[in-house]
């Protein structure tokens, strides 16, 4: 085990033993959908494609992908997104 | 978000259009660089708009230029351009300023007056006194002191019991109660005469002297109770005119008082066609406003009038003149009320009902409230008539005719 997966280990751990929520202590990214209209996605790391159909983010668990009709960006902050549009699916996939 | 959205009106934002092909490189780059985007749409490809703040455009210009990005602004909003809009069309915003000001000044002065309860003194009386305590027309609002005008109205008015003065906007209500007039017993020498044609029934003198006698008739005018009490011969006999005494022969003069009952006789004609023809109104109105400044009309409300036949009422509302000077605008308010033609065919009995209550109602005007009616009498003239009946009620009733009368 490497030394940094041995740290993501042990706050693993910590964090469930005090009942923390994981996105905080493991920075995971936490999504948000609200009906089919809105999403909010905390703890993104960035964008990696943006049209009207498809919004593509990078977070700390790989790639999230937002499918719909005209999408639009609400607002976005470091960390926090909030996408707007018709969402027709939400896909996470991993890296490779 | 709203508030988000408030503070970047304030200090202004604009909506820019993006070009590029790495667009997301350009969001990612903003953001990392503090610079908020939101709104964010694209249109079409490698193209976006997105809203971002005023104060980080500068910012984000060097963002685009490591983006590779280019970045034009479509629309500013907020309030600095909004402030430089005003500079660059200053007579605008003085026209804004002027016309604020104006309604703020026009508003604090008292335009109109109106006085209210007042019978015994004219409403011209009223106001003389108001403006003499600091109530005219153009006075400013804030000079005015209600409670010493109404002092002053109310001093120097001794016949208004209560004063209220309200400021509604640019009006002052005067309201004002009056002293329920206690009439002073009049004791100057007064006959009694008679106000109406009748026939004497009872006559009781309280004072004075009776110079009629029951079952006479008289005339309107004609004394009843005289206040002249001639000397009686035998001046042991009136213990009243015991001061008298020494002055004899000369007669006293008192005020007549007394009851003198008649019998009265009032009579009332009326009339009913039994084919009735003429116009009603059906109960439709309509209204139409006219504005007219010199000789301009603009009109507001139906352009037509919407009735056939119609009767038309105009009341006209102008400002008041200010010394020499009538302002050229009136409000013309024109009502109509429509009309409409009736026929109506009455049999024999329902016309005699209707000209008995024609007559009755002219009858019932002229009687007293205090009369009693004693006889009271029904006629139809002329029988014979094809289209008409003619009712004459003929009322008799006692009553007092007496009326004071100084001389």
């Amino acid at each position: 085990m490497t030394k940094r997966g041995t740290a993501k280990h042990l706050k693993q751990k910590v964090s469930e033993v005090l009942e923390f929520p994981d996105d905080i202590v493991l920075n995971l990214p936490k999504v948000t959908l609200i009906g089919d209209v809105k999403v909010f996605i905390e703890n993104h790391c960035g964008i990696l494609e943006y049209t009207i159909s498809r919004v593509r983010l990078y977070t700390t668990v790989g790639e999230l992908t937002v499918n719909g009709d005209k999408l639009k960006i609400r607002s976005i902050v470091p960390k926090e997104i909030c996408i707007e549009g018709k969402i027709k699916g939400i896909i996470l996939n991993k890296d490779g | 978000m709203p508030v988000f959205n408030f503070v970047s009106y304030l200090i202004g934002y604009v909506i820019i259009l993006v070009e590029g092909e790495s667009l997301e490189k350009f969001i990612n780059l903003a953001l990392d660089n503090g610079v908020v985007l939101w709104d964010i749409t694209s249109i079409g490809k490698d193209r976006l708009l997105a809203k971002v703040r005023l104060s980080t455009v500068r910012t984000l210009r060097q963002v685009a230029r490591k983006a590779h990005c280019r970045f034009w602004i479509q629309k500013r909003t907020g309030i600095p351009f909004l402030y430089l809009r005003i500079k660059r069309r200053k007579s605008m915003a003085l026209g804004i300023v002027i016309f604020v000001l104006g309604l703020y000044l026009l508003s604090s002065f008292v335009w109109f007056i109106e006085v209210n309860g007042n019978h015994h003194y004219s409403s011209t009386e009223v106001l003389e006194v108001a403006a003499e305590a600091g109530l005219k027309q153009g006075v400013l609002k804030k000079q005015l002191k209600p409670k010493i005008i109404e002092k002053v109205i109310q001093e120097r008015l001794p016949e208004i019991s209560w004063v209220g003065i309200t400021v509604k906007g640019t009006r002052v209500i005067i309201e004002t109660v009056e002293k329920e007039q206690i009439k002073e017993k009049n004791e100057n020498p007064a006959h009694i005469i008679a106000k109406k044609v009748g026939i004497i029934k009872e006559i009781l003198v309280i004072n004075g002297q009776a110079v009629v006698q029951e079952e006479d008739m008289v005339v309107p005018g004609q004394i009843l109770i005289s206040g002249i009490v001639l000397p009686v011969k035998k001046a042991e006999e009136t213990p009243e005119q015991g001061q008298s005494l020494g002055k004899v022969k000369k007669p006293l003069y008192v005020h007549a008082k007394g009851i003198v009952n008649a019998r009265v006789w009032y009579n009332g004609y009326g009339e009913a066609y039994l084919k009735e023809k003429g116009q009603r109104y059906t109960g439709r109105t309509a209204t139409r406003l006219i504005l007219r400044t010199g000789f301009k009309e603009l009109r507001i409300g139906p352009s037509g009038i919407p009735f056939t036949k119609y009767k038309k009422e105009v009341t006209m509302k102008k400002l008041p003149p200010w010394r020499s000077f009538k302002p050229p605008v009136e409000l013309i308010r024109q009502k109509y009320y429509e009309l409409e033609n009736y026929e109506s065919v009455l049999d024999r009995e329902e016309a005699r009902q209707k000209a008995w209550q024609k007559a009755w109602a002219k009858v019932k005007k002229q009687i007293p409230k205090q009369a009693a009616i004693i006889k009271q009498e029904t006629e139809e003239i002329a029988k014979d008539q094809e289209e008409l009946v003619r009712i004459r009620i003929l009322v008799e009733t006692k009553e007092d005719i007496g009326l004071e009368k100084t001389f």
